[in-house]
């Protein structure tokens, strides 16, 4: 099966409608793909409700995401 | 890149203010970060679709570079149309298909406009003089030849400028909505006024919220409103735009290369050909936006 990183940075700036870190949350989950994904955390998302453990809530929701 | 639902109040709300933190924060710092290679105009693969619709996502352009640099004028259209480019502004000086060529112009219509000669070309947005209903929303512009020395682009997002002005002065982005803000005299070239007189805002918004921007730096021809603000505004504007140490991106196309942008502040500097190098450039303006 053939790989493709997405980087966080992308899914922000393509998604100018995303206003708040439980919203990228959602995006995160809604990536799909016929591919296999690779989620790059290349930037911290620097939304007002960033939490400390962002890069453990965006793993999770990818790792939700898809199914 | 999807097209943003900007409506609802989005430019004068919170929302406004994210947006604009992410697109400074990711706004290209060099003209590398715009060029996308790609096989050729006909041959674009997925990924290269992908990675100038990412590139556009930050900065509203890019610059794609064939490896296969021959060009027809109709593979430029099929290539505009992979990117939702369909709706082609068939303009006074553009041929039948809609893509003028721009290239150094002796006789006939086109020599009697700036862009058909060599000289300097001020910043503007194209088709600032189209009227509110045919708004050219994006410009594919393709290097077929480049010139033998010159013929460099300045570049700009609008959405760089519109966030600059606002930062500095709120006042300024209210002055520039304005519907009398800028007027074009009537085209009377040839005696027939071929295009009436046409007044309207520098700033304006799509259906969807998209801003479009619509500026030409020209001295003649244009008659700003009379009001300090508008002035002000005027000014800083110009000096954005001439600020060597500023967001202004540079670059010269070469053969096979292009522009592909939601209609970019852009200038030309003057350029000479050669004998046997004669610039030429392939332009064709959509009402569309970018979309993939």
């Amino acid at each position: 099966m053939q790989s493709i990183e997405v980087k966080l940075s992308d899914i922000i700036i393509q998604h100018p409608e995303v206003n708040s870190f439980r919203e990228l949350l959602d995006k995160v989950r809604a990536m799909t793909s016929e591919h296999m994904i690779f989620l790059n955390l290349d930037v911290k998302p620097d939304y007002r409700d960033t939490p400390r453990n962002w890069e453990w809530k965006l793993e999770a929701a990818f790792g939700e995401g898809g199914k | 890149m999807k097209s943003v639902a900007r409506n609802n109040g989005f430019w004068q709300d919170d929302r406004y203010r994210q947006w604009r933190h992410n697109r400074l924060r990711f706004y290209p710092q060099s003209v590398a970060e715009i060029c996308v290679p790609i096989n050729a105009l006909l041959e674009v693969t997925a990924a290269q679709k992908m990675a100038i619709g990412k590139v556009c996502g930050r900065a509203n352009m890019a610059i794609y570079q064939c490896r296969d640099a021959s060009v027809e004028r109709a593979s430029i259209i099929a290539f505009a149309a992979q990117f939702g480019l369909t709706r082609l502004d068939h303009h006074l000086c553009a041929n039948t298909d809609g893509v003028a060529e721009l290239s150094v112009a002796h006789d006939g219509v086109r020599s009697g406009y700036v862009p058909y000669s060599n000289s300097s070309l001020s910043w503007h947005t194209d088709g600032y003089y189209n009227d509110p209903g045919h708004k050219v929303n994006a410009v594919v512009l393709h290097c077929a030849q480049s010139a033998l020395s010159g013929g460099e682009n300045a570049l700009l997002d609008p959405e760089l400028a519109y966030i600059r002005l606002r930062d500095e002065n709120p006042g300024f982005i209210t002055a520039f909505e304005h519907p009398e803000c800028m007027t074009i005299p009537a085209n009377t070239a040839g005696g027939a006024e071929s295009r009436p007189a046409l007044s309207g805002p520098v700033f304006a918004y799509g259906a969807r919220g998209e801003l479009h921007m619509r500026y030409s730096a020209r001295r003649k021809n244009i008659r700003w409103r009379d009001d300090p603000l508008t002035t002000a505004a005027r000014d800083f504007l110009s000096d954005l735009l001439n600020d060597k140490n500023g967001p202004v991106l540079r670059y010269r196309l070469q053969a096979g290369e292009g522009l592909i942008s939601n209609n970019v502040l852009h200038d030309r500097t003057a350029f000479s050909d050669g004998q046997d190098q004669q610039r030429l450039l392939y332009r064709a303006r959509f009402f569309d936006r970018i979309e993939i």
